[in-house]
């Protein structure tokens, strides 16, 4: 079973991408900062990442910045799902850090989340 | 009659025409420089080997040093690093090729601060003619709009990206005849998103009010304590569920009635009494204390809950501004509730203050001045 991390403060966004994740038979782990996002992709290894950039205690930049230091976050696919425009600074450090998508989740349909993850995990 | 030839001499004295003449250049030229000092612009000659040649009032103050340092010297000379600048070249450009220009550039001091400026350069038979605004102020309101723009867009997004997911949820997978209960579920949650997104609007609109200074105050007579009590009802639900209890305390003589905006002073206690019951600990508790002392009405608000930390409470009042602990304890706040309380008691005459122990509670200290009809009528008269 592939394992999804969803790093997400917002908790709405994260009981509805579990419960679909879920649903479409991925194990799912998940976290409400970038800190506590970092040591658990450190210790859980998941196949895919989804990644929200604004939270509290570390963002998304800097957790992605951090993972990929090492041969298991060089290699892990993540999927950057963020409100932010795409002209804001943080999300120009974001692509810097080559994630495998970047998707605007108010610009896109929960059903093309789920196609690019079944993609990226098929 | 001889025919003789006669050589007729005719001398002007023109000692006191030239005189005359120098004197109004004089005078002109007077006039001139009064003009220049005392403009708002900057304006400065430079000769064409970047020595100031002349130097207004406007341009030492937004050059930051005094005009016997700069007077004479080269740009070279009096702002070390000028020549890499884009400022410079523009200069030589004009200078040299003889050209018009206009820019607007951010300078660096030599202590390190840094300012906006718009140029108009111009060649004169001296060298060049630079007038200059300080346009520093007008940058960093135009930042701040873009800024606000930026926050209040993906503020705004946010619930509605939610209910937007939600719905297709609910419909793609037909969760109302096949799971009911997620469907109920679902709905519950995008109602409480719809509301967020509601509440959201209201401030923005409030805010953008204050920003214009288009706030309308409607004043009445108004008691304050029968409102706080109604106040207190309608959140009772709310601080039941998280087992808060809210005390209110009437100190001092009896609390007069206050001329003020109902309405606004409901939003800002509501806000204030929202804040500590989201952001306080399970069975913590919360004290209002009412205290008119001499003209001053003294409402305070003490919580027990997760305190405000000492760089955090600096920037609490401030637009959008959230604590890393409030957003990680509440998730749904707009960061504007405080902001707008502060806009309002202020435009009252008040002031609000907050003494906070990281991890203690906090305690919000609001004052009014109690106001009659009769004091406010002839105010307005």
């Amino acid at each position: 079973m592939k394992k999804i991390l969803i790093v997400e403060d917002e908790l709405p966004y994260q009981k509805l991408l579990h419960d679909q994740l879920d649903v479409n038979g991925y194990e799912v782990i998940q976290a409400n900062d970038g800190k506590k996002g970092l040591s658990l992709a450190n210790k859980e290894h998941p196949d895919l990442i989804l990644l929200d950039v604004r939270m509290p205690e570390m963002d998304g930049m800097t957790m992605l910045h951090e993972l990929r230091k090492d041969s298991y976050g060089k290699s892990v696919k993540i999927i950057v799902l963020t409100n932010l425009e795409p002209n804001d600074e943080l999300i120009k450090k974001v692509i810097d850090n080559k994630p495998s998508y970047y998707l605007v989740k108010s610009d896109i349909k929960l059903t093309d989340l789920l196609d690019k993850i079944k993609e990226l995990l098929p | 009659m001889t025919n003789k030839t006669h050589i007729l001499s005719h001398t002007i004295d023109t000692s006191k025409h030239e005189n005359h003449q120098g004197t109004v250049e004089r005078n002109i030229e007077r006039k001139l420089e009064a003009i220049f000092d005392n403009m708002v612009e900057g304006c400065q000659i430079i000769g064409f080997d970047y020595r100031y040649l002349y130097l207004n009032k406007a341009i030492i103050k937004q050059g930051r040093k005094t005009k016997k340092q700069l007077m004479g010297n080269t740009m070279m000379e009096c702002y070390p690093g000028i020549e890499k600048t884009e400022v410079f070249a523009n200069i030589k450009t004009c200078m040299e090729k003889r050209l018009h220009i206009n820019m607007e550039s951010e300078f660096e001091f030599p202590d390190g601060n840094k300012g906006w400026f718009e140029l108009r350069m111009e060649p004169v038979p001296d060298g060049t003619l630079i007038f200059s605004v300080d346009i520093t102020g007008r940058k960093a309101a135009d930042k701040a709009k873009s800024e606000f723009i930026s926050v209040a867009s993906h503020a705004l997004r946010t619930p509605l990206g939610i209910s937007k997911w939600y719905l297709e949820a609910i419909r793609g997978e037909d969760y109302i005849r096949t799971a009911p209960k997620i469907a109920k579920n679902y709905l519950s949650e995008i109602y409480r998103n719809n509301e967020r997104l509601l509440a959201l609007v209201r401030n923005l609109l409030s805010i953008s009010r204050i920003d214009q200074n288009k706030i309308k105050d409607h004043p009445e007579l108004v008691n304050i304590v029968e409102l706080i009590k109604k106040i207190i009802k309608q959140m009772s639900l709310i601080a039941k569920k998280r087992d808060i209890m809210v005390e209110l305390k009437l100190k001092g003589p009896k609390v007069p009635k206050i001329f003020i905006d109902r309405l606004r002073l409901q939003e800002v206690i509501e806000n204030l009494l929202s804040n500590s019951i989201n952001y306080n600990v399970p069975h913590g508790k919360i004290e209002l204390i009412l205290e008119p002392i001499k003209d001053i009405l003294y409402l305070n608000i003490t919580d027990t809950g997760i305190g405000i930390e000492e760089e955090d409470r600096k920037k609490l009042f401030t637009k959008f501004f959230r604590a890393q602990k409030a957003i990680i304890t509440n998730t749904e706040g707009s960061g504007l509730g405080l902001y707008l309380a502060k806009s309002y008691i202020e435009g009252w005459g008040g002031k609000i203050s907050l003494k906070s122990t990281e991890g203690k509670g906090a305690s919000f200290m609001i004052e009014l001045p109690i106001r009659t009809k009769h004091k406010q009528d002839k105010q307005l008269n």
